[in-house]
């Protein structure tokens, strides 16, 4: 049972959040074309290492957060509101 | 059979009498004892089989590293195989039988195996049972079965209660031998709340054996029960070390008990999240290789320490103590001094500085001499390296290889553990998460060391929880330092020398896996199964490692050791699940009108977390029949049915229309105050998400509802979007699903039946059309009424503050009377939904799109949608596509089946598509369904066939519109 | 006229016990009262808090804390949003009061018959609860005042600690889990005992 650090809350559980991967890709205009799309939805990056993702506090302050977590160590960095931005990179 | 009990010391009571049973003897041992230590003292010898060779087994060990006294404990529902009776608290009337036998322990056929030896070793499983084929089930596994395996679980619900906890505290301190205490008690003075496990039930590890130090172990037991910020937690094991100081432990709260107390779980899993953790699990005596190392006699010397100091039991008579390290001195010089019988002591090193000492009190030193062999009543003794061994008669050969670290929990944390030569073991290494190792654990041997290194490491740990203040208590004197010990793994001579002796790995086997190219360790581990069984190899596991780096040419250290994983110890599942067992499995949610449900015959039946009713079946109703008699009250007349499990969200703000437009296909910003619209919403892939009517109750306030299912995906979707995607939009969300029960009152009778009920709204047709949202009240609640229809009749839905909708409900009732009103369930509102067409759970099925549901037409013409820009992907937008159709038999009398496939011809092997969803239909008078066709538009009319390979059925079809009733939707109109 | 609002989600009425008779039996009420949630639109959050100082004399917390004034209690809920709570008598004033003041300001919803508030009281309390709860519930690390929306028993559930001498936790738990939620706190205080009143009984 992971802990993640919630901007809101402090540090919870990962069993109040919901998982949504890459919080970096950003939805494309309207007319962007297909090809912007499909990338949006499906084509994704897989690091080993720090990773930036979507968590929704859902058992908490339904915000969707974003967290900076190693995939290797499962370390956490840092998170962010929805609409802030995380750190500039982590060594 | 002589008692082995000694006249006085240990820590049992010998006032009291416990009597226990061993395989139907009756025996008796004392308060404080354990099952192992209880049948030493009755002199039982031999505990039980081995697993492969069956050969007979005695007690090794003192503890949870025992790999041969396993037995099966209680009896019935309550029966537990493999458990260490070295770990089982003796209590009156215990129950334990032996595994492994057959048909007794004493004459056991299986100990054949022992002769064909050689056809059981290493990989055994692997080549012996390859072939013929056949013989695999019928004679291979079969014989497995019954000469393998470990004892016999119980075949009945267990009758017992468990339970998780969670804790959090500073400093967790795991092992309450002197580091753990000094380390607890520093970290609680410093004011930090520490929570000390001890596996055991008695509190004080080694110190337990060591008479010298009993004030001080009671001082500290003293100073710590008056700590109010610290909690000491006996018989509770730490199994497990997870990411961000989560660790797991097990607490065996009523286990040392017949059975649990009322009211009193029988085991607690807990879990502990610390700032800290201080990790003095102390250390295991390690094995060493030798012929006969399994024969009943063998002991561990640090066990045989135990039974004679703890539970004052002698452990043997004549005695040979084998050994390549200083502890086990203090063994022979116990075993001496208790006046059995003659005690020789071998030690592999040519010198040692407390040969003197041991000899003086009667002692028989052999230095540089090593033990060939034990057959249960001579050793032999051969000088290190030599051939030639005299005879010493012993019935206890005492073995001690060196002194293994607890490592485990720490490299679980995700330490990597680091090789110290001087204790030929492996200690723990830098710390990764908020853990540091204290005494034994971390290799620092004898009381005084450790409560020292404890001391620091409770102090360090407090510190790095935020606590500064020092605290000052007194330590025991350091001891002696120790003299080196020599590396000693195996002594090579004729016959079996065990390494695993729960799973009987020989240091053969260990040779055979290198020699067939399993060099790498957990390679090795997985051929031989050594170091596999309950016992996790604590005894064996780094001399199997020691031998096939032999066998490798290269130092232990390179060979390494497998992964620790979670659980040090074996865990039963039944204790992990906790309470979340039978009603208490998963989370139910009730409707406000549940209560009514039950009283008024509804059977109730688990839709996802709802308890809805299915129907409400009458006396002398059996089968479709109460199902039949509700939907023709709704289509005849009138029917009322609980649809408060639909997800209702409340959206609010000045863009919330703007929302809307982007969330569904079609436009929700041209929607009157006033009014509702069926909506789709799309995931960005295109595909269908969620369906349902919004209403409009303000120019800037919607209430849009989810089916019951997406509720909470819509919800998360919505803030999704709204947070994150478009977050300059400014509107709020708020579910509102417990808030408002609805009722839904539908069929041509509901408007007459309403119009009764409702004060404040005129519910004629021109006032309240199809689609129209208006306020009323009932009974005098104020309601919300929804003219919208899901069973193609005429129909309403009525949202009430939740706590009043029994009494909303029951007013409609009492209006609908003169009109034959009747409560519906799921099952009847599914037949009309099918028998109406409308899309639900098996046609939203995350693979189809609104085209093919029918609903193409609905995506409006432009502005930013979810999903439409996939969604016109050409394999999304093929017009060949399954699509929505219905389908009716030919032959009414034939049923049709859910699932299955739709053909053009009987015995084809290309699907055209599939039935989705089936009822019988009160209209038709036979079975009609949906199905996802390809090319289904252009079907209809057509005869196919619906094929059920599962059934051998096949009936002829007919493709129909999917709107069986009412194709031109008057009736919702009227 | 006007139907009685029944406030109990619970359908037997009368008071309960179980468990074991202990020293320490945790004490199960329930608590009716008036819910009301106020999210600010956009960038209104200042004049929100303004509005509601203003109207109820009340201070909106910040994340993770509980304000009381008076009869009214002000539970932060998500970032820009509040759970005012008053007495249950008041549920057919406040939600339209608030409507009114808060026009343009805050998204107001009612959320009286939402949520159902189980108050748990006891030397016990925290025991039981940390069977059903994996956050922190000692008072060094949540003292009254402090709240958080999380898991209890699986379900969402906002918990704060009340003021007063046995420790005593509130639970505002959505209305249709308000039975499983009681199970599981029983449950989970079997081995010290516990009872149960609901509204009805409270209420007298």
């Amino acid at each position: 049972m992971h802990l993640i650090p919630c901007p809101y809350c402090g540090q919870r559980p990962q069993d109040e959040f919901h998982y949504r991967g890459d919080a970096t890709v950003k939805r494309p205009a309207p007319d962007a074309g297909e090809q912007a799309f499909y990338d949006y939805v499906y084509t994704r990056e897989n690091p080993r290492g720090w990773h930036d993702e979507w968590w929704h506090h859902y058992a908490g302050c339904r915000q969707w957060i974003k967290v900076r977590r190693n995939t290797l160590t499962h370390a956490v960095a840092a998170s962010a509101g929805p609409a802030d931005a995380l750190p500039e990179a982590t060594p | 059979m002589t008692s082995r009990r000694l006249p006085a010391g240990g820590l049992i009571d010998r006032s009291k009498t416990i009597r226990f049973s061993f395989d139907g003897r009756e025996l008796s041992g004392h308060p404080g004892d354990t099952l192992a230590s209880a049948l030493l003292a009755n002199g039982v010898r031999l505990v039980g089989r081995s697993f492969k060779y069956h050969r007979p087994r005695g007690i090794m060990t003192a503890g949870p590293d025992e790999p041969n006294a396993l037995v099966e404990l209680r009896e019935g529902a309550r029966r537990e195989p493999n458990s260490k009776a070295t770990e089982i608290e003796l209590h009156d009337g215990l129950v334990s039988r032996s595994q492994n036998r057959w048909p007794s322990l004493a004459f056991d056929v299986m100990a054949l195996n022992a002769l064909a030896g050689k056809a059981l070793s290493a990989g055994f499983y692997y080549k012996t049972f390859m072939w013929p084929k056949r013989f695999w089930e019928t004679l291979y596994e079969p014989l497995i079965r019954r000469a393998a395996g470990l004892g016999r679980a119980a075949t009945e619900a267990d009758p017992d209660h468990y339970e998780a906890m969670h804790a959090h505290c500073d400093v967790l301190v795991v092992g309450s031998g002197a580091a753990g205490l000094a380390a607890t008690r520093a970290a609680g003075e410093a004011g930090a709340r520490v929570i000390l496990c001890e596996r055991d039930a008695l509190v004080g590890g080694g110190l337990l054996i060591c008479p010298q130090h009993q004030a001080w172990h009671a001082e500290m037991l003293a100073a710590l029960k008056a700590l109010p910020n610290v909690e000491i937690l006996p018989r509770t094991n730490v199994f497990g070390y997870y990411d961000h100081n989560l660790l797991g432990g097990l607490e065996q709260v009523a286990d040392h008990r017949r059975e649990p107390g009322e009211h009193e779980v029988r085991q607690r899993y807990r879990t502990f999240r610390a700032k800290q953790v201080v990790l003095a699990a102390g250390a295991s005596e390690r094995l060493i290789a030798l012929p006969g190392n399994d024969r009943p006699g063998v002991m561990m010397a640090g066990a045989a320490l135990t039974y004679l100091r703890r539970f004052g039991v002698a452990p043997g008579e004549n005695v040979v103590v084998f050994t390549n390290n200083d502890s086990a001195y203090e063994t022979a010089l116990a075993l001496a001094e208790a006046g059995l019988g003659q005690v020789t002591l071998a030690d592999v090193r040519p010198q040692s500085e407390l040969a003197g000492v041991v000899a003086a009190r009667g002692v028989q030193v052999r230095l540089g001499t090593e033990v060939a062999g034990f057959d249960g009543k001579v050793a032999l003794l051969r000088p290190r390296g030599g051939t030639l061994g005299d005879p010493v008669v012993a019935d206890l050969l005492c073995l001690s290889g060196g002194w293994n670290p607890n490592v485990q929990l720490a490299s679980q944390s995700g330490a990597k553990t680091r090789w110290d030569a001087t204790l030929a073991s492996h200690v723990p290494g830098e710390p990764v998460q908020g853990e540091r190792s204290a005494g034994a654990a971390r290799g620092l041997f004898g009381i005084g060391a450790a409560a020292h290194d404890g001391a620091e490491a409770g102090e360090a740990a407090a510190t790095a929880a935020g606590f500064q203040s020092k605290p000052g208590f007194a330590l025991p004197e350091l001891g002696r330092s120790e003299q080196a010990l020599a590396p000693l793994w195996e002594v090579k001579a004729p016959g079996k020398s065990f390494v695993d002796l729960q799973h009987d790995v020989t240091a053969e086997d260990i040779r055979l896996a290198h020699r067939e190219g399993y060099a790498h360790i957990e390679h090795a581990k997985r051929y031989t199964t050594h170091a596999m069984a309950t016992d996790q190899g604590k005894l064996g596991s780094l001399v199997g490692a020691a031998i096939l780096a032999e066998a490798r040419g290269e130092p232990v250290e390179a060979v390494g050791v497998p992964t620790h994983r979670p659980y040090t110890m074996p865990v039963a599942v039944g204790a992990l699940a906790g309470h979340t067992s039978g009603a208490h499995f998963q989370p139910v949610r009730r409707t406000a009108l549940h209560d009514w449900h039950l009283r008024n015959g509804a059977a109730m039946q688990p839709t996802g977390a709802w308890l809805r009713p299915f129907y409400y079946q009458k006396p002398g109703e059996t089968g479709w029949a109460p199902i039949f008699r509700e939907a023709r009250a709704v289509r005849s007349a009138v029917g009322i049915c609980d649809v408060s499990t639909l997800g209702k969200i409340d959206v609010q703000g000045p863009d919330a229309a703007t929302f809307l437009d982007r969330l569904y296909i079609n436009s929700f910003s041209t929607l009157a105050v006033g009014k509702c619209r069926y909506g789709v919403m799309l995931r960005e892939d295109g595909i269908v998400f969620d369906d349902g009517t919004t209403s409009r109750l303000g120019d800037e306030h919607f209430l849009v509802t989810t089916t019951t299912g997406n509720a909470a995906p819509v919800l998360e979707h919505m803030e999704f979007h709204a947070q994150t995607v478009w977050p300059e939009l400014d509107v709020q969300f708020c579910s509102v699903t417990d808030q408002w029960a609805q009722i839904a009152v539908a069929g041509p009778k509901a408007r007459e039946t309403l119009a009764a009920a409702v004060e404040g709204l005129d519910l004629s047709n021109e006032a309240f059309p199809f689609m129209g949202v208006g306020e009323g009240t009932i009974a005098g609640v104020p309601v919300r009424l929804f003219r919208i229809s899901f069973s193609g009749e005429l129909a309403y839905e009525v949202a009430v503050p939740s706590s009043q909708a029994e009494t909303v409900w029951e007013a409609i009732l009492a209006e609908g009377k003169p009109f034959g009103i009747e409560p519906y369930g799921l099952e009847a509102m599914s037949l009309m939904r099918v028998e109406k067409g409308h899309a639900a759970g098996p046609e939203l099925n995350g693979q189809t799109t609104a085209a093919d549901l029918g609903m193409g037409r609905m995506m409006k013409k432009a502005g930013d949608v979810i999903g439409r820009v996939l969604a016109s992907r050409p394999g999304l937008a093929d017009p060949g596509r399954p699509r929505l159709v219905g389908v009716r038999p030919v032959d009414p009398a034939q049923r049709l089946r859910g699932g299955a496939h739709i053909v053009g011809e009987p015995g084809s092997g290309t699907s055209l598509g599939w039935v989705s969803s089936v009822t019988q239909s009160i209209e038709h008078k036979c079975w009609i369904g949906l199905a996802l066709v390809e090319n289904g538009e252009s079907l209809k009319g057509q005869r196919l066939f619906a094929v059920s390979p599962l059934h051998q059925e096949s009936v002829a079809v007919t493709i129909t519109s999917p709107h069986h009733v009412d194709p031109e939707n008057a009736r919702v109109r009227a | 006229m006007s139907a009685p609002d029944r406030r109990s989600r619970f359908p037997a009425s009368q008071a309960r016990k179980g468990g074991r008779s202990g020293d320490a039996p945790l004490a199960i009420v329930e608590r009716p009262a008036t819910l009301v949630q106020v999210t600010a639109r956009k960038g209104r959050q200042a004049e929100l808090a303004a509005a509601i100082g203003k109207a109820l004399a009340l201070e909106l917390p910040e994340a993770g804390r509980v304000a009381t004034a008076a009869d009214k209690t002000a539970l932060w809920l998500q970032p820009g949003s509040w759970l005012i709570e008053a007495p249950a008598g008041q549920r057919r004033v406040l939600p339209a009061s608030l409507t009114q003041a808060l026009n343009g300001i805050a998204a107001v919803v009612d959320q009286s018959h939402g949520r159902c508030i189980i108050e748990i009281s006891g030397a016990e309390a925290r025991a039981v609860l940390a069977r059903l709860c994996r956050l922190d519930l000692h008072e060094r690390a949540f003292a009254v005042g402090h709240s958080a929306a999380t898991l209890v028993g699986h379900v969402s559930c906002l918990i704060h600690r009340a003021d007063g001498e046995t420790t005593c936790f509130r639970l505002l738990v959505g209305s249709t889990f308000a039975e499983w939620l009681l199970d599981e706190i029983t449950a989970a205080a079997a081995s010290y005992g516990w009872s149960f009143n609901s509204a009805g009984e409270a209420a007298a």
